[in-house]
């Protein structure tokens, strides 16, 4: 926790690992699903910097949510706890992506898939379409399992009062996002989109990554807690 | 064993440059129209050798590194790029590894896989830090595409010569090549960007094998040759390696001696995954013209950057069509080694493609006078001439 330790103002010393590690290790993390996901979809530049953010917002809210209830349960937090619950918080993930994958597989149910006519006449169509569910529960449930720094962070944290801890986690994440991962998603995407060939079979690569990934996360999960 | 491969290598190496060299010069007195190829071939064997005897820049310098092998620029002109090591050499979007003898330039993939991790850190070879080389090679890829486009698929790159080579050694043995469909070809170009989108993301996650304690891969030898992901399957680099080996400008046994894994899989120099593609393609190049050439993904880079929209009219070399003078005979599309359709197909104007490789072969050939030019800054360099009427006369 040298970054903490060597900044003194907590909000900047929070931001600052949220970049340190955005920068580095996160990118590298996230990387295979995210791209698994924009090949999967058929994702372009633009679409494919917007389902990165919109990935990230979702890692972004879960720390929130995280930050949060560790304020909220400042005296009962330890390194066991999160021990305990990253386990859970991999379960969640791990069928979250299965399920994405095999979404993209089927091609059935595709978010944005709005085929009533009340629905067309609320919008709904139009707001799933460009907010991107899929991604952003990946994001979410990505960002439920705690990472070694956020660990860090949120232990570091608990002394503040919930409202700080919330923001020192939201700030956390704010600088993750702006990691390389967002250029090389869109990146990505549009080298993918250079080769309309074979963009049947990497929907297909991608949605099978997905799955694959989904069931090797599960499986690690439930091997622990059995 | 080895050795003896060098020296067949060698010997096949001096043999077939100095029959190149005769028949660069044989045809260039004998037939009129083919001086433009002549004119290439020369270019390419003096790049080579300018690119891997490194008379430009240089030394090297770095002592704990001279088991490599020796440097003739290391005893001849020792100059740093304004005053710092650069040990390198200049980024050039060319397939041309960065051996000890040869700094004058570098394999540009090699360079922005290498230079991810630690981008942060300088060392006692570089005093620079790996975010200021990848930006100095980055940059340097972007402007030179830009500026020159594929020109240096079609003049520059050493291993473009060796695919060239390989098609004049098909055509003495009067091996018929194949035309590939037009599907099979878009397939091969579309690739290209599924290799340089592989190789993004394997670099990316591979790069970062050792932060914040985790690591991605344990042996750490194993992880730094995984850092280049692209050099363990590329071609070029076991053709160089043993080649400069067997000039005796590289150590092979230190190059051996870095090769790891069952069935050779990893190394710094020479892979087991390496050498079979460079047979691969060798044998293809015999029936396929510019084989690599289609896939390439340092090719393909180029043509990204170099037809890329807001950029296009930066480009100073252009191919332009006048329309009124074409006849669609087809020759362009049936002399283009990598069978690029641009040139028949479009209508008139700039028909530079992105997967042109600017060798001029169309121009050269084509029998309309004034049909095909070549431009140089708006200036026309190059024409097409009635050939036929000449060859007549």
């Amino acid at each position: 926790m040298t970054v903490l330790e060597q900044i003194s103002n907590p909000y900047l010393a929070s931001l600052s690992l949220g970049l340190l590690y955005g920068l580095t290790f996160c990118a590298s993390a996230c990387l295979p699903y995210i791209i698994s996901y924009i090949a999967g979809i058929g994702a372009g530049f633009k679409k494919g910097i917007v389902v990165t953010s919109i990935y990230n917002s979702g890692r972004i809210l879960a720390y929130a949510i995280i930050g949060t209830i560790v304020g909220l349960l400042s005296t009962v937090i330890s390194e066991e706890v999160f021990g305990f619950y990253q386990q859970y918080s991999s379960i969640a993930f791990g069928a979250a992506i299965i399920v994405i994958g095999v979404t993209i597989l089927v091609r059935k149910f595709g978010v944005g898939a709005c085929k009533t006519k009340e629905c067309h006449d609320l919008g709904v169509s139009k707001l799933t379409q460009r907010f991107d569910l899929r991604a952003f529960s990946m994001g979410f449930t990505r960002g439920l399992i705690l990472c070694p720094p956020l660990i860090a962070l949120l232990l570091y944290a608990v002394t503040f009062s919930p409202v700080n801890c919330t923001i020192l986690a939201v700030l956390f994440g704010l600088g993750t996002a702006l990691s390389p991962l967002l250029l090389l998603g869109g990146a990505t995407g549009w080298l993918l989109n250079k080769a309309p060939l074979f963009r049947t079979w990497l929907s297909r690569i991608g949605g099978v990554a997905l799955v694959v990934m989904g069931f090797s996360v599960l499986f690690n999960a439930l091997s622990v807690i059995i | 064993m080895l050795e003896t491969i060098a020296e067949i290598l060698l010997t096949t190496i001096a043999v077939g440059l100095v029959t190149a060299g005769i028949l660069a010069i044989l045809v260039w007195v004998r037939n009129l129209t083919r001086k433009l190829s002549a004119l290439r071939l020369f270019i390419q064997i003096v790049a080579v050798a300018v690119i891997f005897l490194g008379l430009i820049i240089g030394p090297f310098g770095v002592a704990e590194w001279s088991y490599l092998g020796s440097a003739p620029k290391d005893i001849a002109i020792g100059k740093n790029i304004m005053g710092r090591p650069y040990p390198d050499g200049l980024s050039v979007p060319t397939f041309a590894c960065y051996y000890a003898s040869g700094r004058t330039s570098t394999c540009v993939v090699w360079q922005l896989q290498s230079y991810i991790f630690p981008y942060w850190e300088t060392s006692s070879t570089y005093l620079t830090t790996g975010l200021e080389r990848l930006g100095i090679a980055f940059g340097l890829l972007v402007v030179m595409s830009l500026i020159f486009g594929r020109f240096f698929c079609g003049w520059i790159c050493p291993f473009g010569l060796y695919m060239d080579l390989l098609t004049r050694l098909r055509k003495t043995l009067k091996i018929r090549y194949w035309s590939l469909s037009e599907k099979a070809n878009q397939a091969l170009r579309q690739s290209r960007y599924l290799i340089i989108a592989a190789f993004l993301i394997l670099s990316a996650i591979l790069g970062m094998r050792a932060i914040a304690g985790v690591e991605l891969i344990p042996e750490a030898e194993l992880g730094r040759y995984l850092e280049m992901p692209f050099c363990q399957v590329c071609p070029a680099k076991p053709l160089f390696v043993l080649a400069e080996g067997a000039l005796g400008y590289m150590n092979l046994d230190y190059a051996l001696s870095k090769t790891i894994g069952d069935f050779a899989l990893t190394g710094w120099y020479l892979t087991s995954i390496n050498i079979i593609i460079l047979g691969v393609v060798t044998v293809g190049s015999f029936k396929v013209r510019r084989l690599w050439c289609r896939i390439c993904p340092l090719g393909g880079l180029i043509a990204l950057f170099s037809r890329f929209g807001p950029f296009k009219k930066l480009s100073l070399i252009k191919l332009t069509k006048v329309e009124e003078k074409c006849t669609k005979c087809g020759i362009c599309k049936r002399v283009c080694p990598p069978q690029v359709t641009e040139v028949y197909d479009k209508k008139g104007g700039d028909v530079t493609a992105s997967d042109c490789i600017l060798c001029f072969r169309c121009v050269e050939m084509c029998p309309y006078e004034d049909c095909l030019s070549v431009e140089v800054a708006g200036k026309k360099i190059y024409k097409s001439k009635n050939w036929l009427k000449e060859e007549e006369e």
